[in-house]
């Protein structure tokens, strides 16, 4: 094991022990362990950051056109597609005055959030909503040509028309529990009855969902504890080894 | 309202100027009577702009005329009820004749006014059955005193009407330094030859504004006792002095309260009392009081308001406008809030199972922690594995697999990770069993990443899995094309044209043992020179710890590629909310639903990457089962879930006989 290996491995068993700490709760000797590691992981977050944008975008889109002009004298094709994004990311340095010259900042900002929200809206709808709703029909869909079939239990016909009501069934009424239109009544306003039975059965079907997901983060969480606990491991068996 | 009547009323100031006084009522005034101050130097009254009212040219009536000197009326010029009362003039026609001077004079009705408006011979009104008694003249005489023409006249504009001749001008009874300001500029120099009036002949008030460094000027002043009468607007004698506390000391004349008991107060109603304007602005500091103006048409006044703070300075009022209108209602909540404020922040006793609950919480943290520590380094411990790999898999792990088994070998897949270092404990499995398959079938690989951090992960990932094996060579057979700026903003234009996005890979100055030739060209690499657009990939993986990162690529970038296909390998907390994105094929049916469905495959969790390690080793040959560390991680996973799992149950069991015991004995008590 190298001197690089050996110093990476001893810093990240002392900063996993730290992150650990906080199981302690807060307390004068585990919230500075916790708060220092968190710094770091923070801090070597931005860091490198800074010089991954610095080398990916401001280097090869800006400096080297620049370069490339002050060379040549001739200005590339780069250096003119980035004197638009160039102006818009300068406009934004005037939203740091405190004077009527911060609203030219705005138009970088109207710009990035037209665009964000033209390609999150038409995303949605192209890529998730029309494909959501012809999955649902797909899945809650039931040939009628297996109802003769239903009793023979072997072909399948009665398992998917269970399936097919249970999906068209939750998706009804998952979405009907968004209707809170009520009405006028003596004790308040309250839902139709029939709108709260089938609410009511969209609320198994919620919660259901969220208990999936539930389930999904414990099993999630558990794995990284199962990883953090084998690298300790590993860290203890190699340093003993050392 | 008071109504005017035939007997002589108490004046209500005694301190009249003589400029003031009517012209024809008094003798007028002398040259000599008026302040020198008060006279335009050098201007003869002649020569007074025709803008200044009438009645302030000098001798009150006439500009052309000397002061002093009767003048006669111009009717045109001079609002009627400033003319002297002695001399009547001619009604103009553009004027009721109520308003004329010298009211109670009769004449005759006018054809071309309607009855109304026709003026009475007497103007009192006898207050009718109808009449609201805040309508009606307090005076008694106005009873006995009722004209013909009142039948026909409301009586309400009949009470309106002066009963006598209006002799004395009507002014405001509030008379401020304001009042003023039309006046000409005092002279720097009185002029000589004329002597300041006598005491009797000024009041105090004005007497106290007298240039100090006047020559002439009488030393002490004595009170003048002119009468005047000067009708008070009833608005201005409601409002108490003693009701405004916080009024600051104003020089406005008050009423006596004897005169004040004489008016009737107008009931407001309570939403209009309650937006009387207070008094506001700055108070009068003694500072002010011994101002001297020294420049402008005031120069030489003493107790005059500085201009230059009121209006070159800035300021801030110090007192609202409006006196909020607080009903009981509002005082009500107003007490309910304070109460509620008062219970919030009142230090309540701490009892004993107060000061215990943070001690029973860190036990609970921390048995909850030993428990599952216990569940997930014990397997660490053992000798062999406890828990078989999984036998059954799920379908869209099935579909993932058949999928890269399925893929052309002459086009390279690109795989995106998605995620941070937080997540690799649990991604980096799928990632890792992914890339092996890869490996396996020679297939050539692309990386990318819209996360910083990604793209060093997928290096540390293709180090990890492609080091050591003969057939991959960086750029050769491999590629980290690193970070794409923009987010998921990026992903449409990487689609479209993914050139143009990336000019450098990750390697390029990451990787110090990759050597960088001159004039690199990185599209012209053996790994990628075939890739043009996002549909050049035969497959497109996604490695991602949130439903978010995997919808911006299903929903940017799956219009670009519409027959390429997706697989999904995400976390387990991400699972649920990318499933619905998998269309599983219906066996009854010949389509294939999982072709034309947003992703063709996904792997979930450790499970997911154990299984899809299970399928590509059984399709592979390779022997199954688990050995070793990945045997332990297993166990590890398997026994930490049972664990949580159990504490779910014990903690769901535990909560709900206590919320029965609690019900029983809430219900027998």
């Amino acid at each position: 094991m190298s001197l690089v290996d050996l110093s990476g491995l001893i810093v990240s068993l002392v900063l996993t022990l730290m992150v650990f700490s906080y199981l302690l709760g807060e307390n004068p000797l585990s919230r500075p362990l916790y708060r220092i590691a968190l710094h770091v992981f923070i801090g070597a977050a931005a860091g490198y950051t800074v010089v991954l944008i610095g080398w990916y975008v401001i280097w090869p889109r800006l400096v080297v056109p620049l370069r490339d002009l002050a060379l040549s004298g001739v200005p590339s094709a780069s250096l003119i597609i980035s004197a638009v994004p160039l102006i818009l990311s300068l406009s934004l340095l005037f939203k740091l005055l405190r004077s009527s010259l911060s609203q030219v900042g705005n138009m970088s900002i109207a710009f990035v959030v037209g665009v964000g929200a033209a390609a999150a809206v038409g995303g949605a709808v192209t890529g998730t909503l029309f494909p959501q709703v012809r999955a649902g029909a797909a899945a809650s869909a039931f040939p009628l040509a297996d109802l003769p079939r239903l009793a023979d239990l072997s072909s399948g016909a009665f398992e998917r028309l269970v399936d097919a009501g249970v999906f068209l069934i939750g998706t009804l009424s998952a979405l009907l529990y968004f209707f809170f239109s009520a009405q006028r009544a003596p004790a308040g306003p309250a839902r139709p009855a029939a709108m709260t039975v089938v609410a009511t059965i969209g609320t198994v079907f919620i919660n259901v969902a969220y208990a999936a997901l539930y389930a999904g983060a414990v099993a999630a969480s558990l794995a990284l504890l199962a990883d953090r606990v084998a690298f300790l491991r590993e860290a203890i068996g190699k340093l003993s080894f050392q | 309202m008071k109504a005017q009547t035939g007997a002589p009323e108490p004046p209500l100031f005694t301190e009249t100027p003589d400029w003031m006084q009517p012209a024809g009522s008094e003798p007028p005034a002398a040259a000599g009577e008026v302040p020198d101050w008060m006279q335009p130097s050098g201007v003869t009254p002649a020569a007074i702009s025709a803008e200044e009212p009438d009645w302030l040219k000098p001798g009150g009536v006439t500009p052309t005329a000397p002061v002093g000197e009767p003048t006669p009326a111009i009717p045109g010029e001079m609002p009627d009820w400033l003319k002297p009362s002695g001399a009547t003039p001619a009604p103009t026609p553009e004027q009721p004749e109520w308003m004329q001077p010298g009211g109670a004079t009769p004449t005759a009705p006018t054809p071309e006014l309607p009855d109304w408006m026709q003026p009475s011979t007497t103007a009192q009104a006898t207050p009718s059955a109808e009449m609201p008694d805040w309508l009606k003249p307090s005076g008694g005489t106005a009873d006995k005193e009722v004209s013909a023409g009142d039948e026909e006249t409301p009586e309400w504009l009949a009470s309106l009407a002066p009963s006598e001749p209006s002799t004395l001008p009507r002014m405001p009874a509030i008379v401020t330094e304001d009042a003023f300001d039309f006046l000409p500029p005092a002279p720097p120099e009185a002029p000589t030859g004329e002597a300041w009036p006598t005491a009797s002949q000024l009041p105090d008030w004005l007497e106290a504004m007298r240039p100090t460094g006047v020559e002439g000027a009488p030393p002490s002043p004595a009170p003048a006792a002119q009468e005047i009468e000067i009708p008070i607007p009833a608005a201005e004698k409601i409002a108490a002095p003693t009701a405004r506390p916080s009024a600051p000391p104003t020089r406005e004349k008050t009423v006596e309260p004897a005169e004040a008991a004489d008016l009737a107060r107008a009931a407001l109603p309570a939403w209009l009392e309650a937006m009387r304007p207070i008094a506001g602005g700055k108070p009068t500091s003694p500072a002010i009081e011994e101002y001297e103006e020294t420049a402008g048409p005031l120069a030489g006044m003493r107790g005059v308001i500085p201009a230059e703070p009121v209006v070159a300075l800035p300021s801030m009022k110090l007192t609202a406008a409006t006196r909020p209108s607080v009903s009981e209602t509002h005082a009500a909540k107003v007490q309910l809030l304070e109460a509620i404020l008062k219970e919030e922040t009142a230090p309540q006793a701490v009892g004993v199972a107060d000061r215990a609950r943070p001690i029973i919480a860190l036990i609970e943290r921390l048995t909850v922690f030993v428990i599952l520590a216990v569940a997930v380094i014990a397997p660490f411990a053992g000798t062999g594995p406890t828990f078989t790999p999984p036998s059954t898999f799920p379908a869209e792990t099935i579909a993932a697999r058949d999928l890269v088994l399925s893929l052309p070998p002459d086009r390279p897949v690109l795989i995106a990770f998605e995620y941070d270092p937080g997540a690799t404990g649990e991604l980096d499995r799928q990632a890792d069993a992914l890339l092996t398959h890869l490996a396996s079938r020679r297939l050539r690989i692309v990386t990318v990443s819209t996360r910083p951090l990604g793209a060093s992960l997928a290096q540390n990932a293709l180090e990890r899995n492609l080091t050591g094996n003969a057939n991959y060579a960086y750029r050769k057979s491999f590629a980290n094309l690193g970070y794409l700026p923009g987010g998921a903003l990026s992903l449409p234009v990487f689609a479209a044209s993914p050139r143009e996005v990336i000019s450098a890979d990750f390697a390029d100055g990451g990787d110090l043992s990759v050597p960088l030739p001159r004039n690199y060209d990185l599209w012209q690499t053996e790994a990628i020179s075939d890739v043009h657009r996002i549909s050049d990939f035969s497959m497109i993986a996604v490695v991602a710890n949130s439903p978010e990162a995997m919808r911006a690529w299903i929903e940017q970038v799956k219009p670009y590629a519409p027959q390429t296909p997706v697989i999904a390998l995400v976390s387990a907390s991400a699972e649920p909310l990318v499933q619905p994105y998998f269309i599983k094929n219906d066996p009854s049916t010949l389509q294939d639903e999982t072709a034309a469905g947003p992703l063709q495959g996904i792997v979930s969790g450790v499970f997911g990457a154990m299984s899809y390690d299970q399928l590509y080793r059984s399709s592979a040959g390779l022997p199954t089962g688990l050995t070793g560390a990945a045997s332990q991680r297993w166990d590890a996973q398997a026994f930490g879930l049972l664990a949580a799992a159990g504490l779910v149950a014990a903690g769901g069991l535990i909560f709900g006989l206590y919320g029965i015991f609690k019900y029983m004995r809430a219900r027998s008590t």
